[in-house]
Order: structure tokens, then sequence, then C-alpha cells
């Protein structure tokens, strides 16, 4: 399956959801958010989340300091 | 302009008793012929320049089309620590004719090292100092002043009337879930956030770019704030600058039309 992932594309397998696909790009949760296909989908989401292919995909995971 | 008239005479004749005169730029003590064209501006110390006086300096500077976008603008400041106070000193600077600053906290010693507050604030609401630190530099901007504790609850409501919104933060949490609620409940109206910004690594890594449907992120993405790796003014002012020139770029429409960059 090819996924536009943070503007490029990459093929992901075994990945059926979006919970699926975090834990195989080993990304930390912590401060994490994900658009799928143009929506936000927070934390509770990502596993009714279903991968298809030609999704596109933004991760920004955040970190402290202001 | 009659032909003939000096530096001297335009004080005489416009603002007697002025201190300081400046010709295209240049401080002049001495008296000298003036020139069709010339930008003759004449200062008497302690006086505070009129609205309209300030107003033509900024369009000279900025130019009209500028001016007249950002003079109408309405910008939220979602915290008024190191980046939320720089923000907001470069967007008054700028003539962003409305400011919205909210906050919760007061100014400590440990801010000074990189925010824009001053030693006599200390124990200040930031909101209030802050507030007073803009009307030194523009007393002609709106700013409202909301000490209110930001949550994913309340951001909606509060920055519901804003143009864009400058998320500036400490805390990653709190980042998450304003770009969380701006996206779910406020999606026309532009987020600029902030993650990445500690230490003193390269000034370079520290980029615009847009990662969600009208968010853009500054930063370098992963050089969290933690022991042994503290927060800078240098860093964390290349990033609020980065900011408030997203900011800018948004209201002048120029940031949306190249998609990805701002």
């Amino acid at each position: 399956m090819k996924l536009q992932l943070n503007g490029e594309t990459q093929e992901v397998n075994d990945a059926a959801t979006l919970d699926e696909l975090v834990t195989r790009l080993g990304i930390e949760r912590q401060h994490l958010v994900i658009e799928h296909n143009g929506a936000i989908r927070t934390a509770e989401e990502w596993s009714a989340a279903a991968l298809q292919d030609g999704d596109v995909v933004e991760m920004v995971r955040f970190v402290g300091g202001g | 302009m009659a032909a003939g008239t000096t530096l001297f005479a335009l004080r005489d004749a416009r603002k007697p008793g002025a201190d300081v005169l400046i010709l295209n730029g240049y401080p002049f003590a001495e008296d000298v012929p003036l020139s069709e064209g010339d930008e003759v501006v004449l200062i008497r110390r302690g006086e505070k320049p009129s609205e309209e006086e300030l107003r033509a300096q900024m369009v000279s500077r900025h130019g009209p089309g500028v001016h007249a976008q950002v003079e109408k603008a309405f910008v939220g400041i979602a915290g008024c620590g190191g980046l939320g106070s720089a923000v907001a000193v470069a967007l008054a600077r700028t003539g962003v004719g409305h400011l919205l600053l909210v906050d919760f906290d007061v100014v400590e010693p440990s801010n000074l090292n990189r925010q824009q507050f001053f030693i006599d604030q200390l124990g200040e609401l930031k909101v209030e100092a802050l507030k007073a630190n803009l009307a030194r530099i523009n007393p002609y901007i709106r700013v409202e002043a909301l000490n209110r504790c930001l949550t994913l609850e309340n951001i909606p409501e509060t920055f519901a009337a804003c143009d864009v919104v400058a998320e500036c933060f400490d805390r990653a949490d709190m980042k998450r879930d304003i770009a969380i609620a701006m996206r779910q409940s406020l999606p026309d109206t532009p987020l600029v956030t902030a993650s990445g910004l500690a230490g003193f690594g390269p000034s370079n890594t520290i980029r615009t770019r847009r990662v969600f449907r009208n968010v853009w992120l500054v930063g370098d993405g992963e050089t969290a704030a933690r022991p042994g790796r503290g927060l800078l003014a240098p860093r964390v002012g290349i990033a609020a600058s980065h900011q408030a020139n997203a900011v800018l770029r948004l209201l002048l429409g120029e940031a949306q039309k190249d998609g990805e960059e701002a």
C-alpha cells in the first residue's frame, strides 16, 4: 500500500489503521497529532481509522519549549 | 515648498523648538537647503507623536498596501512567554491593529533570559506587563489582555473572532490541544504553531512549513526543552520571528499562495 506520508510517497505494509501505522513507524505517541485525508484524528480515533492505498497522512509530534 | 527653503526655516514654521531634525534618514545639527522630495522628520524630545504622524511613518516604511491590511487585522496570541512576548512585540511594531494576549502566568526571574519583560515587572501578570510594554511601542493599536488558562474547551470561544492565531505555549500537550481545537472548531482560522526551538543548535534548522490544512509549524520539530537543554533568547527569538513573519504573510495572503512554505 502506498501512502503520502508527511509529503512523501512511502510503501507501507502490515498497517491497516492509523494506530497500526504509528506502531509500525515506531513514532512516539505522546503529543502526536495526525491529519488523515485532510481531517484531524485524535488518538482515540486512530484504531478505527482504516488506511487505504493513496491516503494522505501528516503526523506532527509536538515537543515542549516556548 | 517654496524655493530656497532650509531645514531650520521648515522647523521654525512647522515645529518651533524641535530638538532633532532628520533629513532623509540622517540627523542634522546645522542648517541645510532642502530640495523637492526630501523627507524631513522633526522631533521634540519627550513628545509623543500623534496617531496620524506615527501612521505616516509606518506607511512610508511598510508601504500603504501592507499597512492597510495589517491595521485592520486581529491576531490572537496563545501564551505570552518567550515566543508570545516576542511575537506580540514584532506585530505591534508592524502595526497590526488589534492583538489579543492570553496567558495565566506572572513574570518570574527565570523568564528574563528570553522573554520581552523587564526586571521591574517581576510578579506582574504577563498579559498586563506585555500590554504595558506594547503601549510604549505603539500606543495606537488595540491590545486586549486576557488572564486565562487556555484549554481544549475554551480555545474556540477565546479566538473565534481572530484572523490568525499564534500558538506560543511552552508545554507540548497544550501545543497539541490547540492544534486539535483550532482544526476542529475554527478550521478557517490559520494557526501558526511552534515546536523544536530549545538549546543553541544551528539557526538554520528552524523552518516554517505548512503541516496541516491551515496549520503552519515553526521550529526544527524535535529539540525539546529539558533539564540541561534550556530555552535561550537567540533561538527562541528566531522561532518567534518566524512565527511573526508567518502571521504577517498570512494576513497579506502570501503564505496561502505558497502552500507549503511561509
